[in-house]
């Protein structure tokens, strides 16, 4: 080939060179444009999203403790433990370990080590020390991530009135429920930027928003009366055979609730695996028909209204007639000429319809409302019912409910608007807000200090005058003193109510199972707490004079030692 | 010899930095920026490092904390306290009332004058027996003679 040749084919092979090396760099800039000047947000968000993290900082939800200071809700670690297998070195060494740790047969946690997929959970809700001690061991491919997990100390004793919280961390039922969004805090985030297997680099972090810890609770609850509470309402269940019930202590010039416990319960720690009927309070969630305790509601309405004085009197033939229907009495006698006294002492259905017959519909209506029955209480208790009342004007009301309401039949109320009606006739006629919160502490931000706010309490309206709540009180300690004689407290005039109701069902009243409540109050000249005790079904005797009333002077027994409150005698003479 | 000297222009009186200067004292000043910038960039990671450090102590410590306030609250608790009693051989007492004969202090209300007995009460509706009593502290010293009360241990 001739030199000339030669150059010639050089040329070419040059201007080739040349074009694919053009070209080649052309498209290079090309899609370097294309990127930089056209997908560039895109890109760019993408880019952000893979180098950086935002972390979710979870807030620590507040504790709840008594009015004293014991805990009787808070938060607790838990460890997730979980594995790569693809990213484990040691496996037989580290399996070793962790069969030891977490007490799961060494064969397991080797399948589980050798495992083909790229991510796997060893164990969930492990205990502290473990998880702590699992962690330590730094394993490259394990993960142990704490986790909180809400913790009820006291167990079942408080589980109604405190609620559960899920693992979400979302409260319900109880106080739980009711101040989940304060207990729970609010979240806040931290951007950090991660390395290419996700660690968060040693670099301070692009924006940080610190979570706020959730507000505590200090609850007007004390532990020591809820224990006292809890106990003799076991102890009356077994002694008389019955399904179920609740007791509730408030302290009626504050509307502090000192105690509230409800059986059968269940263990809070262990909610997921426990019947979800059980999970609601009764206390303020359980409608039932009230029956003779309503008459303190309807003797309160009848003098102060002026209808009645303590000694109206009424012949009682054992059975009046009221809008087409005729009401007895609960032996279905008569008792002749009674006073109204004698009415409440001797539990009389017909001078309660005769009273509420003589007041009117109007007037007794508006005194039931006035009572709070048929509306919220408004305590701080998630899930709370507003009972069942019905109206003259009602489709369903009918005449006759003038009468049958009366004496607490035809109504249906919760255990707490019954104690909250009747701590208007302890506390002189002013009717107070319920609550179970007595303090919240929350912490500032800023400073990091606490800050307690203290709850005050609340006065609703004037139910009655204070001298119709003052004769009725009088009338009350004739009850005790005359009927209801098993919740006798010597030494203490006690003021009360027994209640026997039947139990309505679609097709009448259950011929075999009441009832049993009573509410009543000490001292009674100036009541230091209020206790309504109701039993389901007690076998052992259907009335609640012979299981409700011994419950109340159980638990009165024992507020009374507890709180330090003299006998009357002892402390009018200081 | 005729003629002028060239005129020489005063600025090439001084004799400028040569070009190999002007680099050497550039690559110097881009070196000093980045290795100000490297030290400053280590100081910044090796808090950033003592920062991840002490924050996983606080969450070793916070969760300490939280597990001690666990086991505090459980043995604390109501049931747990009531069993270990009753393990211990205590037993829960009826409340006891002490058998005051005559007032300890004067009645201020008129309902109470000429009430000579406080009625106090009983252990398990046993009444004490009623002896006369000058003081509070008569009464509770022979409370104490008579009775054996209760079973604390």
């Amino acid at each position: 080939m001739s030199a000339n040749g030669r150059s010639t084919i050089d040329a070419s092979r040059l201007r080739v060179l040349i074009f694919v090396l053009t070209f080649g760099f052309t498209v290079v800039v090309g899609r370097l444009v294309y990127y930089q000047a056209f997908r560039h947000e895109e890109l760019k968000a993408q880019a952000q999203i893979q180098r950086t993290w935002d972390k979710n900082l979870e807030p620590k939800r507040g504790y709840v403790a008594d009015v004293k200071g014991h805990i009787l809700a808070l938060d607790v670690i838990e460890w997730d433990i979980s594995v790569s297998p693809p990213l484990v070195t040691g496996r037989s060494e580290l399996g070793g370990q962790l069969s030891e740790l977490l007490g799961v047969p060494k064969t397991e946690i080797a399948a589980t080590l050798s495992a083909k997929e790229p991510w796997l959970q060893l164990a969930t809700g492990v205990e502290y020390a473990t998880g702590e001690a699992v962690a330590a061991l730094e394993a490259e491919g394990l993960a142990c991530e704490p986790r909180p997990r809400r913790f009820y100390p006291e167990g079942p004793l408080f589980a109604h009135l405190l609620g559960i919280v899920n693992n979400t961390g979302a409260g319900f039922y109880g106080v739980e429920g009711y101040y989940n969004q304060q207990l729970h805090g609010s979240s806040g985030s931290r951007l950090v930027e991660q390395d290419p297997v996700g660690e968060e680099l040693p670099i301070p972090p692009l924006v940080e928003m610190p979570s706020q810890a959730g507000t505590s609770l200090i609850l007007t609850i004390d532990r020591n009366i809820q224990y006292i509470a809890g106990q003799e309402l076991q102890r009356s269940l077994d002694e008389f055979d019955a399904e179920g019930g609740t007791v509730i202590i408030m302290q009626p010039q504050t509307g502090a609730i000192l105690a509230m416990v409800s059986y059968p319960s269940y263990d809070p720690n262990d909610f997921v695996n426990e019947d979800p009927d059980l999970l609601a309070d009764p206390s303020v969630s359980k409608m039932w028909e009230p029956g003779s305790i309503f008459k303190i509601v309807t003797w309160a309405a009848g003098l102060d209204s002026g209808t009645i004085s303590p000694n109206t009197t009424f012949y009682d033939e054992g059975k009046l007639e009221v809008g087409g229907r005729v009401i007895m009495n609960w032996d279905r006698k008569g008792r002749g000429l009674v006073t109204m006294t004698d009415g409440l002492v001797q539990s009389l259905n017909t001078v309660a319809a005769f009273m509420s017959t003589s007041m009117g519909k109007d007037q007794f209506y508006t005194y039931l409302r006035r009572f709070g029955f048929g509306t919220l209480t408004t305590v701080d208790l998630a899930s709370e019912g507003p009972g069942m009342v019905k109206l003259p004007g009602d489709s369903n009301w009918f005449p006759s409910e003038l009468g049958t309401n009366s004496f607490g039949q035809g109504i249906a109320v919760t255990p707490m608007q019954m104690i909250v009606a009747v701590s208007a006739v302890a506390n002189r006629g002013t009717m107070v807000k319920p609550h179970i919160v007595h303090q919240f502490i929350s912490q500032d931000p800023e400073s990091g200090e606490l800050a307690p706010v203290a709850v005050e309490p609340m006065i609703v309206r004037r139910a009655i005058s204070q001298q119709a709540a003052e004769t009725l009180t009088n009338m009350l300690v004739e009850v005790v003193e005359q009927s209801a004689t098993r919740a006798q407290i010597p030494g203490y005039r006690v003021a009360g109510k027994t209640g026997t109701a039947q139990i309505p069902t679609p097709y009448g009243y259950d011929p075999n199972g009441t009832i049993a409540s009573f509410v009543g109050f000490a001292p009674a000249d100036d009541p230091q707490f209020i206790v309504l005790v109701k039993l389901d079904r007690p076998k052992a005797s259907p009335w609640g004079s012979q299981t409700a009333a011994p419950t109340f002077r159980a638990i009165a027994e024992r507020l009374f030692a507890y709180m330090q409150i003299p006998p009357d005698e002892m402390r009018l003479a200081q | 010899v005729t003629g002028h000297l060239p005129s020489i222009p005063i600025k090439q009186g001084r004799k400028s930095p040569s070009l190999q200067v002007i680099l050497i004292a550039f690559v110097a000043l881009v070196i000093l920026f980045l290795w100000l910038n490297f030290v400053l960039a280590q100081e910044i990671e090796s808090i950033g490092r003592e920062i991840q450090v002490r924050t996983e102590e606080l969450g070793t410590v916070e969760r300490r904390h939280e597990a001690l306030l666990k086991e505090i609250s459980t043995v604390g608790s109501q049931q747990e306290m009531a069993t270990r009693a009753l393990a211990l051989g205590y037993q829960p007492q009826t409340p006891v009332y002490l058998a005051v004969p005559e007032p300890i202090a004067q009645a201020s209300s008129s309902a109470l004058a000429g009430s000579g007995q406080v009625a106090v009460l009983s252990s398990g509706g046993q009444d004490w027996p009623s002896q006369p009593a000058s003081s509070l502290l008569d009464v509770l010293a022979r409370q104490f003679e008579v009775s054996d009360i209760g079973s604390i241990p």
